[in-house]
């Protein structure tokens, strides 16, 4: 038997059939339950009873079908909702109960399979058709449907648009129904866009189905592969798809996700090429734990190399983020942070070959850069500096004005390391094809791609090594699905992932990767130490004060290179086989997936020449000292690798009996990563889930993973991770409908659960007491004559009672939809405790002799807040409008973390957020030194001077110590985030634009703003001097002793809220016959920009204030702002 | 044929499930951790064990790695630099900053628990057939080594936790707090452990390999100098005369042992501190060769020389002729050559201005002056000074040991015990008097009252044992800190004509000493903040 097969009658003029979605159910269900069929015809003898009376035609159909088992298919014909009838009945077969109910209408059934589907009588005259026959077969047109992720659709409706057949797909999509060359078939199925498409003397014919946006009926990937309605889903789980993605031209696929989704937190603290990727949170962080980033989830698993961000965009097909227990709980021990899930593409069943070409080319600007004073003006602050020290100033007046001429630029060089060193911008190139397709056998989706980042350094491509410094990746995809047999179907992917970067050997000899060597010295180079070359072309030298006393341009030029290669592989095969045999919507899944990771790198590095040139003022003799000698290349190597391999081995369940719907899913999985230089890491555990629902309105889901880390104690290693979740869809109720007009839908879900998170610490085995050896020529001494001995003791006390965070999670949603779904919005509210976080403890009493403390589980932390998601989706005449907004707070509070009774209750952490530290709390500036005299001593400093920080006395000693500290902010991390995006596509043209802010992170600028080698406009406008005592902000100059300055304060504290123009592209898409006739379905170019515009509250306009600067002195590589055209071709 | 597909797959499915209940999936397998069944499964590691816990031994140099001395605590010495015992002189110590001291809290505990660790698995280690004696004698050197930290515990803060088990940290926290025990208790627990030690261990060894390790001769000093301090005032405040009766017993038992086993009084009073093995020493702590001498030695001979002794301790050796205090007209003391004729164990224990020092005179007011805003005495150390020490070539180091416990220290735990429980009986003089006539000196005069023969027997102790980390305690038992260490100290200047020397004694500190708390030490308050409002029962010092 190959698949059901029925033809359904068309019933009104009007083009659409609109079964309900019961129908659509059940007809799935039929194919699930086709394998036994034995008696479908004695199906009609079968005994009914049944009692009705006045009752609409549909419920005592449906009594039928609850009652009595019997399965009855009726289409959304008005007769079943006004028709009343009466009927009572006892152990009568059910073809004289369907012959005595149907008979005043003009309705007829026949069995199929195990069912009775009712319709309505032939009505057309002129074809005549009669019901069971079919009329001129001559082609039979066959095919499969797929949905957008590419998976079967069963039950999807397909009719030959003006004839009466019809025909559903069975359990695998495929689909086979009588035409004529010249027919249209129709394609509908709810939740998704209707298909029309010609036949064309075709014999098959794939289609994939386009989710329906403006209905609640997109497919949601939840944990596992499983694939899930969104109407029904009941946790919190928010989906941004490939088309939002490929909006953002980034080279790491995390930076498109800012601004997205509700609920998440992206970070980016860098642009450097190949290590820019932002760090990403989920509703926040719960934690002050080891590991606050959440579970890397890709195809449904968790991978070993978790650099989502490396996947090429276009292989991507949608990015979930779980955030509530009930979505993460099938993760259990790892999901207390949430999930990234990243779903990638498969083919369509479409029959023809899609070929897509994707190329890009971009230009990256850092969006800012630090800016310094020239050396005139740092030389003027050095010597105010010495001035207010009461120490003669460094330059003569005389040397000012060559300083201020710039007359003698190697004796007083005034440098701008900055554009001596970058370009204004550097190039991006991407270009990606991808061939997919399918038909009933299978499906591929086969892609790879290309992407280059070029450096902003200047001399990236002009050196004598003749490499240049860049960032290379090729992405290799191949997803491919099988219908082996009817019951039989496979999925094999394969992915590679091969990244180059290379760049200078600086830093090598520092033990410093090379970028962050060279950004460090150029934000702290002064720009009076030292010329780029000296007056005979050698590259010149700094002073020897470090860091001066490279040559920043040599160390890039001059220093060799490296070559980091990094290779990921992974593959997947997994086979589903559906097991009717046992029971009707049974079936079992097995999976094994692997993957290979690890780096090459390679480098050969050399120091340069360089002189320090000095000429005699009075003689004018010139000297060159050489300061450092070329040597030759040395080379230097290592590598890493990591093998990752995952197993499971899962049941599924998924039938309806009448109303209620009963899914369940089982699953045991292990995983196991070989380290290159440690003991491998080991998973394993038990996933379920359970859901139920009554008509569709009522959802009720229960979720679990039972699972075990070896990162814990035997027999505390496995961990129950339940969680509850249920919706109700109150606009499917009758007084809702019948009532309520602009709302056309509205969800209640609610989650509560529990989840773990078992990447604790950086260490493992911290339940393992280690015991360290002592060497003998260590040890303690006996014997005559003395000998020393060797010893072993207990280098760390195992903590056997070490265990899992534990994340209690409750979240409460509401989901609206209005004018038909043109404008939907969503609130959730979540509250979230996390126990059980590694603490060092603080009370732990030091009679116990431990002399390391290993962290305990008694943390606690809450974290709450909310997220608001509108979306607007219509259209105005010819204008296809949307629109998103989102914003996401999410606040969170220490409750506890083990602290001792402290003398000061302003230093606990206790009641503060995470990230704070202890610093001192500044009340301005001494205006005077009368001031000084009044207030409280400062033993931070021998002596104050007027302009130095004034701190509060927290204690009011009269002294301002470390007593005086009290918990402050010093964590950039917003407390809010929000995004907003509209676009509209009108003919052609189709427009979008993104902007994307934070709200309520602080960071403090402590290293960034106290000159320690460079000195900066802010400074210079805003410092103390005697003449600005009573108006200075900034203060006054030092130059040997900052002490009472360079502390954590509040004074050096910024809010860092922004705004940034995220993202905007403009898009036009060629139509018209010529592309016909050179075969090209889609021709569209683009223009599109990535960080266009930051607004922001920060005093200085240089820094960008995603950037953590938390008391560092080196700005790192700028972020950069990315301007972008492209093209994308379809064949 | 798709039945059997199934079927294959149901099989495979069974497999997949009978092999994720493999509980030791997980298991961390064999790697280069080193856990505790590797450690206590062979006697050799066992044995390893045991001598690491033997680092947490007091030395000369406070803790063992604070180039600080106790003796500059007391009425002994003065620190020249600004910090470690300078204020346990100027009285500014409390609960928040008693350093160096403070780390002895913590410190004793570690070893305990090294202790304890071993103890909790003993069962573990295979004996040795061929050398039965191995591994009771390791248990033996454990239970010593306990019961010694305690009694330093006990010594400096009187009542404390008293924990026989390694305590996880991590356990509940009921199983965490812990009350301070009482003297009974402390005693109890310590003669208990010193029972157990008895029977596994010799008074001597013989193989000269295992010279160093506790023996049975060890825990009777314990039990002798600990019980000397549970009968002393401080600590018997009722003054119960049993505690000096059983205090007199069990030193005459350790003395009549230790000299049974060889542990007799070195004849030349200086070796004892010198030699490397000499048979006056019941248990000593490696030192090594060099680090004494740096810190201790003169600055004119390329050392830092921390400690000085004070004026007030150089006056207290009696003269050598008669054996009469310098205070006292008959004893022959000239105050113009104050150097003259003292007790030897002065010439063996200070390096006074203007004597001999390897190959240059010592000069206080010269080269040996310490750099400005250091106030020194004038006086060095001699006690354990080696002179063949080069520390400006580095050479001529020779290895040392510094005393933990030897017999003369047995001679005068029994006076001062029998001589409080009976009244200064012939026993009494004859201990004395063998410490005395040993380092040269005459007897004590006869018929001393009870009284006079304690000041006797105190004097005698804080000249015999002097920089032995034993006065500072010692004037807190006998409750005269409050005297000695209050109050004024001395230093030496001295002036050359040609034909005369003269002396003057300027004051060189003032000392502070409130007897209403400095008797005992504070809980460390960092400690007393860990446990407040969770256990009430661990309270803070008397006064503190």
């Amino acid at each position: 038997m190959a698949f059901s097969l029925f033809k359904l009658r068309i019933c009104s003029k009007s083009a659409i059939m609109r079964c309900n979605l019961i129908v659509l159910l059940t007809l799935l269900f039929t194919s699930l339950l086709h394998a036994k069929d034995a008696g479908s015809q004695s199906l009609l003898e079968k005994k009914i009873t049944l009692t009705v009376k006045n009752q609409l035609l549909k419920d005592a159909l449906n009594k039928i079908t609850e009652m009595d088992g019997v399965n009855i298919i009726f289409t959304g014909n008005s007769l079943f909702n006004t028709e009343r009838v009466s009927i009572d009945v006892k152990s009568v077969s059910l073809k004289k109960v369907l012959n005595e109910l149907l008979a005043p209408y003009p309705l007829t059934y026949k069995v199929v399979d195990d069912y009775v589907v009712i319709k309505r009588t032939a009505a057309n005259p002129e074809t005549n058709t009669p019901l069971n026959g079919f009329v001129d077969p001559r082609d039979t047109l066959k095919g499969r449907v797929t949905d957008p992720v590419g998976n079967a659709l069963p039950g999807v409706s397909v009719t030959v648009i003006g004839k009466p057949f019809g025909a559903a797909t069975n359990d695998v999509g495929a689909y086979s129904i009588p035409v004529s060359p010249d027919d249209s078939i129709r394609f509908s199925f709810v939740g998704y866009k209707t298909l029309v498409r010609s036949v064309r003397n075709k014999d098959e014919l794939n289609v994939q189905m386009e989710a329906d946006s403006t209905g609640l009926n997109d497919v949601v990937v939840t944990g596992y592969g499983q694939v899930q309605k969104s109407i029904s889903v009941t946790g919190a789980i928010s989906t941004v798809r490939t088309k939002e993605l490929k909006q953002s031209p980034v080279a790491n696929l995390s930076n498109a996700l800012a601004g997205r989704l509700p609920g998440l937190t992206a970070i980016q603290s860098s642009g450097l090429p190949g290590s820019d990727a932002a760090a990403i949170y989920i509703r926040g962080v719960g934690t002050y734990g080891a590991n606050k980033s959440p579970l890397i989830v890709i195809d449904g698993l968790p991978r070993g190399d978790a650099n989502f961000g490396d996947i090429d965009v276009n292989e991507v097909a949608s990015v979930s983020i779980l955030k509530d227990a009930a979505s993460t709980s099938l993760y259990g021990v790892q999901g207390a942070n949430g999930v990234v899930l990243i779903t990638t593409k498969r083919g369509k069943t479409s029959g023809k070959p899609n070929i897509e070409f994707n190329g890009q080319y971009s230009q990256q600007r850092p969006t800012r850069l630090p800016t310094y004073l020239d050396a005139y003006h740092t030389a003027l602050l050095i010597n105010e500096g010495r001035t207010n020290e009461g120490s003669s100033p460094i330059y003569t007046n005389q040397q000012l004005q060559i300083i201020q001429s710039k007359s003698d630029p190697y004796t007083y060089p005034d440098v701008d390391w900055y554009s001596v060193i970058l370009k204004p911008s550097a190039p991006q190139q991407r270009y990606n094809i991808n061939i997919s397709g399918g038909n009933d056998i299978g499906t591929y989706f086969v892609s790879g791609s290309y992407l280059h980042q070029g450096s902003l350094l200047k001399a990236a491509d002009n050196n004598k090594y003749g490499v240049s410094d860049k960032y290379d990746r090729y992405n290799l995809r191949s997803n491919i699905n099988l219908n082996v047999s009817k019951m039989l179907s496979l999925r094999l992917d394969l992915a590679t992932r091969l990244e180059n970067r290379t760049g200078p050997g600086a830093g090598v000899d520092q033990g410093v990767a090379a970028y962050d060597w060279i950004f460090k010295m150029l934000s702290q180079y002064s720009r009076t130490t030292s010329p780029v070359y000296n007056p005979d072309g050698s590259y010149a030298f700094g002073t020897g004060m470090p860091p001066d006393w490279r040559n920043i341009l040599a160390e890039i030029q001059s220093t060799g290179y490296y070559n980091n290669f990094w290779h990921s592989t992974n593959g997947t095969v997994e086979a589903t086989h559906l097991l009717d045999v046992i029971t009707p919507g049974l079936k079992i899944k097995g999976l094994v997936t692997f993957e290979n990771y690890g780096t090459i790198d390679y480098a050969q590095s050399q120091h340069y020449d360089s002189y320090r040139y000095s000429k005699d003022p009075v003689t004018g003799t010139e000297t060159y000292a050489q300061m450092t000698t070329a040597n030759s290349l040395t080379k230097t190597y290592s590598t890493s690798g990591y093998r990752y391999y995952f197993y499971d081995v899962q049941l599924n369940y998924d039938r309806r009996f009448g109303r209620h719907n009963i899914s369940g899913m089982f699953l045991g999985n292990r995983s196991y990563t070989s380290v290159y230089n440690d003991l491998p890491h080991v998973y394993q555990g038990l996933v379920g889930n359970a859901s139920y629902n009554y008509d569709q309105r009522y959802y009720l889901q229960f979720n679990f993973g039972y699972n075990g880390s070896e990162n814990f104690p035997p027999g505390k290693r496995y961990g129950f991770f339940p969680a509850v979740s249920a919706g109700w869809i109150i606009s499917d109720e009758e007084f809702f409908k019948n009532n309520i007009r602009l709302m056309n839908f509205l969800k209640l879900r609610g989650s509560y659960g529990i989840v773990g998170n078992d990447q604790i610490s950086t260490s493992r085995w911290l339940f393992l007491s280690n015991y360290s050896p002592i060497t003998a020529a260590n040890g303690y001494t006996f014997g005559n004559p003395g000998t020393n001995v060797a010893g072993y003791y207990e280098s760390s006390v195992g903590n056997e009672n070490v265990t899992w965070e534990r994340a209690k999670k409750a979240d409460i949603a509401i989901e609206t939809g209005f004018f038909k779904n043109a404008v939907k919005l969503t609130v959730d509210y979540f509250h979230e405790r996390r126990d059980n976080i590694l603490t060092t403890p603080r009370t732990i009493p030091d009679y116990l002799g431990v002399s390391v403390i290993q962290p305990k589980n008694v943390g606690s932390v809450v974290n709450r807040g909310i997220e608001i998601d509108l979306n607007v989706n219509t259209h105005v005449g010819k204008v296809n409008l949307f629109g998103n907004i989102n914003y996401s707070l999410a606040k969170n509070k220490i409750l506890y973390a083990d602290e001792p009774q402290l003398a000061y209750a302003y230093q606990y952490a206790k009641g503060r957020p995470i990230g704070d530290s202890l610093g001192y709390i500044a009340d301005g500036i001494y205006r005077s030194q009368a001031e000084i005299d009044k207030g409280p001593k400062s033993t931070l400093t021998a002596k104050s001077l007027p302009g130095d920080i004034r701190y509060k006395d927290m204690n009011g000693d009269g002294v301002i110590d470390a007593k005086d500290r009290a918990m402050i902010a010093n964590y950039n991390f917003p407390t809010q985030t929000f995004g907003g995006s509209i676009g509209f596509a009108v003919y052609n043209f189709d427009f979008s634009i993104l902007f994307q802010g934070a709200l309520g992170g602080v960071a403090n600028y402590q290293g960034y703003l106290i000159p320690q080698y460079q000195y900066r406009p802010y400074q210079w406008n805003n410092r103390w001097t005697a003449q600005t005592a009573q108006t200075a902000r900034y203060p006054s100059m030092h130059y040997n002793d900052w002490t009472n300055d360079n502390v954590n304060s509040t004074f050096w504290q910024y809010k860092t809220d922004y705004i940034k123009l995220r993202n905007f592209e403009v898009g036009y898409s060629l139509t018209g016959k010529l592309l016909q006739r050179v075969k090209i379905k889609k021709f569209r170019v683009f223009i599109n920009a990535q960080n266009l515009v930051t607004w922001d509250k920060l005093p200085f306009n240089d820094v960008d204030p995603e950037i953590n600067p938390s008391g560092n002195t080196a700005v790192p590589y700028p972020i950069n702002k990315v301007y972008n055209a492209g093209v994308t071709v379809n064949l | 044929m798709e039945n059997k597909t199934i079927i294959y797959l149901l099989a495979f499915c069974c497999i997949g499930a009978a092999a994720s209940c493999k509980k030791d999936y997980l298991n961390k397998v064999a790697s280069d951790n080193v856990q505790v069944e590797e450690v206590f499964s062979t006697i050799t590691n066992a044995e390893k064990f045991v001598n690491n816990i033997y680092t947490s031994l007091p030395s000369w140099d406070y803790s063992n790695g604070n180039s600080y001395t106790i003796s500059s605590g007391t009425d002994e010495g003065k620190q020249i630099w600004a910090n470690g015992f300078q204020i346990f002189n100027t009285g500014s110590w409390n609960p928040s900053s008693f350093f160096p001291i403070s780390i002895d809290w913590f410190n004793y505990y570690e070893g305990i628990r090294e202790c304890n660790t071993f103890l909790k698995y003993y069962d573990l280690i295979p004996a040795d057939p061929s050398h039965p004696a191995w591994k009771p004698r390791l248990k033996g050197e454990v239970f010593t080594l306990r019961a010694y930290f305690y009694s330093h515990l006990f010594k400096e803060w009187g009542t404390i936790p008293l924990l026989s088990t390694p305590v996880s940290p991590y356990g509940s926290e009921s199983d965490l707090y812990y009350p301070r025990s009482s003297y009974e208790d402390v005693i109890k627990f310590v003669n208990s452990d010193l029972d157990s030690a008895a029977g596994a261990l010799p008074f001597a060894y013989s193989d000269v390999t295992l010279l160093g390790r506790a023996t049975k001769m060890v825990g009777l000093a314990i039990k002798s100098r600990m019980l000397l301090y549970y009968a002393s005032p401080l600590f018997n405040p009722q003054n119960d005369p049993t505690r000096w009766q059983t205090a007199a017993s069990v030193a005459k038992e350790a003395l009549d042992d230790a000299l049974a086993n060889g542990y007799v009084l070195n004849s030349n009073y200086a070796n004892v501190f010198l030699d490397y093995n000499n048979q006056e020493v019941i248990w000593n702590r490696p030192m090594g060769s060099g680090a004494i001498d740096q810190v201790m030695v003169s600055l004119g001979n390329g050392g830092w020389g921390n400690s000085g002794p004070i004026q007030e301790f150089v006056d207290a050796y009696e003269m050598a002729a008669t054996g009469l205090p310098i205070t006292n007209p008959a004893s022959g003391f000239n105050p113009k050559r104050p150097y003259v004729g003292r007790d030897p164990r002065f010439y063996a224990t200070v390096l006074y201005p203007l004597e001999w020092w390897t190959w240059r005179k010592i000069d206080a007011q010269g080269v040996d002056k310490p750099t400005a805003g250091q106030t020194a005495s004038g006086y060095f150390w001699r006690k354990y000074m080696s002179v063949s020490t080069d520390l400006y070539y580095g050479r001529g180091y020779v290895p040392r040991k510094w005393v933990l416990f030897r017999t003369g220290e047995l001679y005068l735990n029994y006076a001062e015990a029998q001589n409080e429980a009976l009244g200064p009986d012939a026993t009494v003089y004859s201990a004395v008097n063998a410490i005395r006539n040993r380092a040269g000196m005459p007897n004590l005069p006869a018929g001393l009252s009870q009284a006079d023969m304690r000041s006797a027997i105190q004097h005698e102790r804080r000249i015999e044992m002097a920089f032995e980390s034993q006065r500072f305690w010692d004037v807190r038992r006998w409750k005269i800190a409050e005297v000695v260490d209050n109050g004024p100290v001395h230093s030496v200047l001295y002036s050359i004509n040609a034909t005369d020397t003269t002396y003057t004694y300027p004051v060189l500190q003032t000392r502070v000493f409130d007897a209403s708390k400095h008797y005992f030490m504070p809980i460390p308050q960092s400690e007393m903040d860990k446990m407040a409002g969770k256990n009430p029962d661990f309270k803070q010092t008397t006064g503190w």
